[in-house]
């Protein structure tokens, strides 16, 4: 049983180190197109 | 509390979803802004209170710095991929496309969130997190806490000096290295490298934070930072400053990892510093100051650590 429960929380565990790393890929991608952006809009 | 963290994620990352729709059909500034304050709910979500299910999750593993080294890895890889997603989709598309990207990364996430891991945290109340509740309930109680436990006294030092280095980095590895070499691609070299021997180390880092402790994960990466930064500080040429920066990196696995073990508050005023600086001094001595104040900054830590240690 407690092997059971430890299999399940690596699992999630799993999901989630998946999640942070779509997280800071999100994070990354437009990392230097903002700026590039901001001048193509405003000015 | 009153809400729980699995919602508040999903609440702050649904919110976040109108980040790339309004700021990718921006036709003023205002509606930039509001598109700006969006994002701050989504980098809240994936941030600090992700970062908080995550802890209250491996909180009650052994190997939990070991973990972290495996995040901060994934992490590193998904970094470099995300930027270079970023310039392809703006150089095949518009630069609108960088955040139809985000777009879909957000949904991705939320979707995984939602059918992965959300009925795991429903199934399974968390018994950690509220012990750690209790002892936060006011802020005075907070930075009781913090000055009571030496962990959390000696981050205070250290993090205020680690999270300099976060926001000093792309600000003067690219001033440095373009006149050290005048080619733009050593910065993207020397970062590569970096990124690849942190993704490599920061597991190992991890296991070794794992069977010793965070403090000695911590005085390894002030013996890597106060030697790299000052092999910065000296570098006139390339390799000099590629081994300098390597062995920042390294230094970085052992800080993230042992840190992640002590936990999280953030300091934000080093990209401020850094510019100001740079109009006073050549990057060499900026890098000096930096190497100075780190060397000064772990120093007084650890020595505050020892005394409420006794």
């Amino acid at each position: 049983m407690a092997h059971r429960v430890l299999r399940r929380d690596t699992k999630v565990i799993i999901y989630l180190i998946l999640i942070s790393g779509l997280g800071v890929m999100a994070g990354s991608v437009c990392y230097g197109e903002k700026i590039e952006h901001l001048f193509s809009v405003f000015l | 509390m009153l809400w729980g963290k699995d919602r508040a994620f999903i609440f702050g990352l649904l919110i976040g979803l109108l980040f790339p729709l309004l700021a990718s059909t921006s036709i003023n500034l205002y509606q930039y802004v509001i598109g700006k304050f969006a994002w701050a709910f989504g980098g809240a979500s994936l941030g600090v209170v992700f970062n908080a299910i995550f802890q209250d999750i491996i909180s009650k593993r052994k190997n939990i710095a070991e973990i972290s080294g495996y995040r901060y890895s994934v992490g590193s890889i998904s970094g470099t991929c995300g930027a270079m997603m970023g310039g392809a989709l703006s150089d095949y598309g518009t630069l609108r496309w960088p955040y139809y990207g985000v777009l879909v990364l957000y949904v991705v996430i939320l979707l995984l969130f939602m059918i992965k891991v959300h009925p795991y945290l429903i199934k399974k109340p968390i018994t950690a997190s509220r012990n750690k509740r209790k002892i936060r309930t006011n802020f005075m109680g907070t930075i009781k806490h913090i000055f009571n436990n030496p962990y959390l006294f000696i981050r205070i030092f250290t993090e205020g000096v680690t999270q300099s280095h976060w926001a000093m980095e792309p600000i003067l590895f690219p001033l440095a290295l373009y006149s050290l070499t005048h080619k733009d691609i050593s910065t993207g070299f020397v970062f590569g490298m970096m990124g690849a021997i942190a993704m490599f180390m920061l597991p190992l880092a991890g296991r070794f934070v794992d069977k010793t402790s965070p403090i000695r994960g911590l005085l390894v990466t002030y013996i890597f930072y106060v030697v790299s930064l000052f092999l910065l500080a000296f570098a006139n040429a390339f390799l000099i400053f590629l081994i300098g920066g390597l062995l920042l990196s390294i230094g970085k696995t052992f800080n993230g990892v042992s840190i992640a073990k002590i936990e999280t508050t953030h300091g934000a005023l080093a990209a401020f510093i850094t510019g100001t600086l740079l109009k006073f001094f050549s990057f060499n001595e900026v890098f000096l100051i930096f190497a100075c104040y780190t060397f000064i900054g772990f120093a007084l830590g650890f020595i505050f650590f020892k005394l409420k240690e006794r």
